[in-house]
């Protein structure tokens, strides 16, 4: 006969040591310290700032954590991304970040290897799983769910726009919506200060008018 | 002092650092006093050529131009480096979407400097204001280009429901510094003003005061009149109110249509001649009328004046409610009616109660006319009097009796009394001053912040006096004024000459009680029951004794039972039906005599005498009187002698003996016999004395013949 698992008491869970990422600065007043195992599903409208704010996250984890990038919205050696490399500054975070134009299997073999990225941000699920199921997005996520995955989808309007999507993120610990370069944290997690992230400073005033200084 | 040079530069917008801050020197490039020194020119060349590296190139040195390498491509080492040792890169100063949009009008400055205003349209306005306005049209211009675009970039944006334009806008417009614009601050002012823009041009920004439109609109006689008459309307129209009616007679007559603003003015203008209309002839007596200035009366008795204060001063009151359980409240609060001579504000008399009320009124000026007594030896009339109009009816009697002129306050006229004033000061000195601890403040329409705190009040009510102790209270601190103030209105009385006395008379007939019955004098005095119990009251006036036969009414004051005022008057089984008023005596109540000899006191030997003083008295009257009228009656009847019969039986004399008078009667007879007798003696004695005088002249007389025949 099988053996049962061990039922854990409440004391056994909050004894439970959960590592941390630290953030700093903005992202932590909106996000605070997320764990390492967490799930992010982050969807906006076409433009709406959601590549900036990602490159902007991917840059705060690769301070401390191993982060790859799998692109599957542009490509390589797209100016845009280059722009975008240049814009945030990614030198700075070099030795932690890298970017790739995987597909599943090939992520999958390349997290199994030995001192694989910790956080895995993949722009975005829909063109990534296209021609898999919800269910191979579940086998996938236990697999790796020691590591940090940020899942990026496309919206209409306010919510996620295909079905996946959205099953996505009943699945995700953690919900950004990018809507008019402003990320709004919609949970689990707060951070202390504040629940929404100006993702482009500029983009954000011509929209909502200069605030004064 | 030399300026230092900065380590960045700007290039195709791209902001950049010079190399020669980074390098160190070597035989081909040297490097800048300051640099960082970080990095050889080779090995950061090579590095700005590698792909495997991140910094780029940005401009090659040439003649006048450092090379540059890109700011954003160092690592962040590096950047922190600059940054802390040159400071931040001064930032581009960047135009924000709305400056880019920004555009000054020309025509609106047209428009402007051509604005003419007034009634005769030749004023025209300021260049500060030409310049505000033109700036404001070009910002609203701008809101309406900025508001299309940003509609579109929203929506090319994916967003619709969770923008608001009018913030944004709001946002803009409030960070807008460029021009010196005074367009609304908030987003709702902003809308309403960008929308009258949209359909009234230019003429929207134009202030109403630089208006020609309100002048022109009511011009003739008609038109104000109509405005002033709807103003006057007692049921206070308002201006809207207004402006609906005026403009209902606009229509028919084919005037301009008005709006508010236009009432708004005329308010202000016509407030003299519509106040009363609006607020009623009492207010427009306060507020508009010339107000009379009076100085104090010069002495003290001329001027009384009386009004009810509610004392302030909270007293605890336990009553039994009808389910039998006893309750207790603390806000109860007396009425104390005062008479106030304004001469030196001494309150001459005062009555304190529950409320207002005529007897409570009436109390309080029997208590001024004794005092008078009580300063100056007898009741004395003020010169005048003056009250405000409660109960006037019925209290009109008692004022005309107790003073010598009485003036009511004219109806509502607050002003014309001193006494409100008073009472301020009064409750201020003699209580909050002295910190009792009931002490409820001032009255209520006075400033909050001088009243008492309501808590501590709340708290401490356990700790309040009864009825009876805040009577003390009051009557205490009205001894206490009345003492600071008692000689110099004594001094100015007893120097002043005109002094009107209040006969005790009058005293009882005004403040006196009755006794409802009617009693008749006896011989141990006049026995009127006062109060459940029976007193004997008697005069040594004689005159009184001789009315025994009438009913007397009773007046008497229950303060003083030592002396009354009867008056005759109709009654019935000793019920008082009505007073006939013809008489009137003060009767002094009945010194009792004690029955025993060992009783005796000292003065009851003197009471004695007094009462047997007057019954002599009345003996000796009586028996002068029996005197006179004997005296009247004899001569009656002794012209008519057929009445003599009677004349013995009714005629004694005072001591009831007619022998004297029948011996008087004999010897009238004897004389008149004698006086017959003589006159005929005397009658014959004449008629001889005739003859024998004619004899004797005959005798004497010369014969002149004799003398002629010699």
């Amino acid at each position: 006969m099988e053996k049962f698992k061990r039922a854990l008491t409440v004391a056994n869970i909050l004894s439970t040591v959960i590592p941390l990422i630290k953030f700093t600065g903005r992202f932590n007043d909106v996000f605070g310290n997320p764990q390492k195992k967490s799930r992010w599903f982050i969807w906006g409208d076409s433009s709406s700032g959601k590549s900036s704010f990602i490159m902007q996250l991917i840059k705060e984890f690769a301070k401390t954590e191993k982060t790859i990038l799998i692109s599957k919205e542009e490509d390589l050696d797209d100016e845009n991304l280059q722009d975008r490399l240049k814009l945030f500054q990614m030198q700075d975070v070099a030795n932690n970040f890298n970017v790739i134009d995987d597909n599943v299997e090939q992520l999958i073999n390349r997290l199994e290897q030995r001192n694989s990225a910790q956080v895995v941000v993949i722009d975005s699920v829909s063109y990534f799983f296209l021609g898999y199921t919800f269910e191979d997005y579940l086998n996938f996520r236990k697999r790796f769910k020691e590591k940090t995955l940020v899942f990026i989808g496309h919206a209409k309007g306010q919510n996620p726009k295909t079905d996946f999507e959205d099953r996505i993120k009943f699945d995700a610990t953690q919900k950004v919506v990018v809507s008019g370069y402003l990320a709004t944290n919609k949970g689990r997690k707060y951070g202390p200060n504040a629940k929404q992230f100006v993702v482009w400073q500029k983009g954000y005033e011509d929209l909502h008018g200069t605030q004064k200084h | 002092m030399e300026k230092k040079e900065s380590p960045f530069e700007y290039h195709n917008d791209k902001l950049g650092a010079k190399i020669k801050f980074l390098i160190k020197s070597d035989k081909l490039v040297s490097s800048d006093e300051q640099s960082l020194k970080l990095i050889s020119y080779r090995a950061l060349y090579g590095r700005m050529k590698s792909k495997t590296q991140p910094e780029r190139e940005l401009r090659r040195a040439s003649l006048g131009f450092d090379a540059l390498v890109e700011f954003d491509s160092l690592v962040q080492e590096w950047r922190d480096a600059l940054v802390f040792k040159f400071g931040k890169p001064a930032e581009k100063t960047r135009a924000s979407f709305f400056e880019k949009h920004y555009v000054s009008d020309r025509k609106a400055f047209d428009f402007f400097a051509a604005h003419r205003y007034g009634e005769d349209n030749n004023k025209k306005l300021s260049p500060d204001t030409i310049e505000l306005y033109t700036y404001n049209a070009s910002v609203l211009n701008t809101i309406l280009e900025v508001r299309q675009k940003r509609k579109l970039y929203a929506k090319s944006l994916g967003l619709t429901g969770q923008f608001d334009i009018w913030q944004s806008l709001s946002n803009d417009i409030n960070a807008f510094q460029l021009v010196n614009h005074d367009l609304p601050t908030t987003k709702d002012s902003l809308r309403h003003k960008v929308n009258r823009y949209i359909k009234e041009g230019y003429s929207s920004i134009i202030s109403k005061k630089f208006g020609t439109r309100n002048a022109a609109k009511v011009k003739d006689d008609q038109q104000s009149a109509l405005i002033e008459v709807l103003l006057g309307k007692h049921q206070n129209l308002n201006n809207e109110q207004i402006v609906r009616h005026y403009n209902n007679v606009a229509g028919v007559f084919g005037w301009k249509l008005i709006d508010a603003g236009v009432i708004a003015n005329k308010r202000k203008e016509l407030d003299l001649f519509v106040f009363a209309g609006q607020h009623g002839e009492t207010d427009l007596m306060h507020e508009k009328h010339m107000q009379i200035k009076r100085s104090k009366p010069s002495a003290a008795m001329l001027y009384w004046t009386m009004d009810g204060w509610d004392a302030e001063l909270l007293y605890q009151k336990t009553t039994i409610d009808r389910n039998g359980n006893s309750v207790t409240t603390y806000h109860n609060r007396l009425t104390a009616v005062m008479i106030v001579d304004p001469f030196n504000y001494y309150i001459v008399g005062y009555a304190i109660g529950e409320k207002e009320s005529p007897t409570l009124i009436r109390q309080a000026l029997k208590n001024a006319l004794k005092h008078t007594e009580e300063l100056f030896g007898s009741k004395y009339k003020p010169y005048e009097l003056q009250t405000d109009r409660y109960q006037i009816k019925n209290l009109t009697p008692t004022y005309e009796a107790t003073a010598l002129h009485f003036t009511p306050a004219k109806v509502k006229n607050k002003k014309s009394k001193v006494i409100e004033p008073f009472f301020d000061k009064f409750n201020e000195k003699h209580f909050q001053e002295q910190m009792v601890l009931n002490w409820s403040g001032h009255n209520v329409t006075a400033n909050i912040e001088n009243q008492v705190n309501d808590d501590y009040l709340a708290k401490h009510r356990h700790l309040f006096p009864d009825k009876h102790g805040c009577i003390k209270q009051i009557v205490e601190a009205i001894e206490n004024e009345r003492a600071e103030k008692v000689h110099g209105f004594v001094d100015s009385f007893l120097s002043f000459e005109e002094k009107t006395e209040m006969s005790l008379n009058q005293f009882l007939r005004t403040y006196g009680q009755i006794t409802g019955h009617t009693n008749k004098m006896k011989g141990n005095g006049l026995t009127p029951t006062i109060e459940g119990q029976e007193r004997a009251y008697d005069t040594f006036d004689m005159n009184f004794r001789k009315y025994m036969h009438e009913d007397w009414m009773v007046f008497y004051d229950t303060d003083d039972l030592s002396q009354i005022l009867v008056s005759n008057a109709k009654g019935r089984d000793g019920r008082l039906i009505e007073e006939i008023g013809t008489m009137e005596f003060i009767l002094q109540e009945k010194y009792i005599q004690p029955m025993a000899l060992y009783d005796q006191q000292k003065g009851d030997t003197q009471q004695r005498q007094l009462v047997y003083d007057y019954n002599r008295r009345m003996n000796n009257e009586i028996i002068l009187r029996g005197a006179q009228q004997r005296e009247v009656l004899e001569d009656l009847f002794d012209s008519n002698p057929q009445l003599d019969t009677l004349k013995k039986l009714i005629i004694p004399d005072s001591l009831g003996q007619h022998k004297d008078q029948k011996a008087t009667e004999r010897l009238r007879k004897a004389t008149e016999r004698i006086a017959v007798k003589q006159e005929k003696r005397e009658k014959v004695l004449e008629e001889s004395s005739w003859q024998e005088a004619q004899t004797n002249y005959l005798k004497e007389k010369v014969n002149l013949n004799k003398y002629t025949n010699l």
